[in-house]
């Protein structure tokens, strides 16, 4: 029986040993350098789907228009521990109501789309909104089920062609993110703007003014029809916002500050 | 890590047969075993009951199985067990837990060879040992009814 104890002694402390022997191999460095080429891919995909957009629109860079979207997105930043200078928010002028989030942190907004939202919080939600999509990896996730990662890392790498860019930047600034991820970003809205002391209802606002069918909106409201459900996502939205400590909040702009900002856009 | 030996007397065919056939139950189960490691565990149990009236040879291995698919489950359990917790709980995926997914695939292909080889062997008639579940097997066996 002894020889059957010994055995098991030396198999107990030849797996213990194998572990800790192996152990001091760093795998996670071997992760984090795959992660490190993933992100570069991405900020080169992000800059040639930009050059699409700057193509066929021009990019505002009045520092009066792009005040509130600033001072929203440092609010954010800010409250919420957020890498700032990873994430660039461009504001292009076409009258088409859309904003999206582009890989390699980049969120992009049409003029018209913050024409329609009649206060600071309603632009502040749908900012919130794409900054959760950026932040939650859910480009990423986009990206590889809409389009494949190898036309993905063709664009990145130059060897795609222009049509391949545009095919791409389409599909990202019109596409559902699908119900699940939607529901997170909203979710994550909540709780960063709760955080920056921004009234999260303003979100559930402006789908709500969608999901009535506003008369008032006009024609081609991409963002909203790339957000599908908006009935059940308000309800989640102000459900998620009264669990929430936070429920009063100081207004961003007053309503006639608001007016002249959108007078001069 | 498998002595090849004579067994203390020459099993006939039939004995081989069912003797090399109770390895292969753990290789046929191995699909649904890879998920469910307690599943490999408990086919050879049901091996072992369905062949306690047969001869030593044939029990003999049975057991021996049964103790290699014991170890197998437990060491998968533990990396199954690990795995739960970094996935569902707050547990870091560390250099440790890699190092032990790398020592138990070590295993899980050492057994899968050892199985393979110990059914050929039998069928020639020779008797492998595995080291130190043959040794428990031994001292299993000279406790109960050694024919």
């Amino acid at each position: 029986m002894s020889k059957i104890f010994l055995k098991f002694l030396l198999l107990f402390g030849g797996i213990v040993a194998a572990v800790l022997i192996i152990g001091q191999i760093n795998f996670q460095s071997a992760t984090d350098g795959a992660d490190e080429l993933i992100d570069l891919q991405e900020e080169k995909l992000g800059e040639a789907l930009l050059k699409v957009f700057n193509a066929e629109n021009r990019s505002v860079t009045d520092s009066a228009k792009l005040a509130p979207i600033v001072k929203i997105t440092e609010k954010i930043c800010e409250a919420n521990e957020l890498d700032c200078e990873g994430l660039k928010v461009h504001l292009l002028d076409k009258g088409m109501v859309n904003a999206f989030a582009l890989p390699g942190g980049n969120v992009v907004l049409f003029t018209e789309l913050i024409a329609v939202c009649e206060n600071a919080e309603e632009l502040a939600g749908v900012i919130a909104h794409e900054i959760a999509h950026v932040k939650m990896d859910h480009i990423r996730r986009k990206l590889i089920r809409e389009v494949g990662i190898s036309i993905a890392v063709g664009i990145a790498g130059g060897s795609a062609g222009g049509e391949a860019a545009r095919r791409v930047a389409n599909i990202l600034a019109s596409s559902s993110y699908g119900r699940q991820l939607e529901n997170e970003a909203d979710e994550q809205a909540v709780i960063y703007l709760s955080k920056a002391g921004i009234d999260p209802n303003g979100l559930a606002e402006l789908l709500n003014r969608i999901a009535g069918n506003d008369e008032e909106l006009p024609a081609g409201a991409y963002w909203f029809s790339s957000h599908p459900n908006p009935n059940e996502r308000v309800r989640s939205i102000r459900e998620k916002a009264w669990s929430l400590e936070e429920t009063e909040f100081e207004p961003l702009y007053s309503k006639e500050e608001w007016e002249q900002y959108l007078d001069k856009l | 890590m498998i002595a090849i030996k004579e067994f203390y007397y020459k099993p006939n065919l039939d004995e081989r047969e069912r003797a090399s056939n109770s390895y292969l139950m753990s290789l046929v189960v191995i699909i649904v075993g890879m998920p469910l490691p307690i599943v490999n565990l408990i086919a050879s149990g049901i091996y072992y009951l369905g062949n306690t009236k047969s001869t030593t040879f044939v029990r003999w291995h049975c057991i021996q199985v049964m103790f290699t698919q014991l170890f197998l489950f437990l060491i998968n359990a533990i990396g199954v067990t690990w795995l739960l917790l970094i996935l569902l709980g707050d547990w870091e995926a560390s250099n440790y837990f890699f190092a032990y997914v790398a020592v138990l695939l070590g295993f899980n292909l050492s057994e899968l060879i050892g199985t393979i080889v110990s059914a050929v062997q039998i069928q020639k008639g020779l008797h492998p040992k595995w080291w130190l579940f043959g040794d428990l097997t031994d001292a299993v066996m000279s406790e109960m009814d050694y024919e």
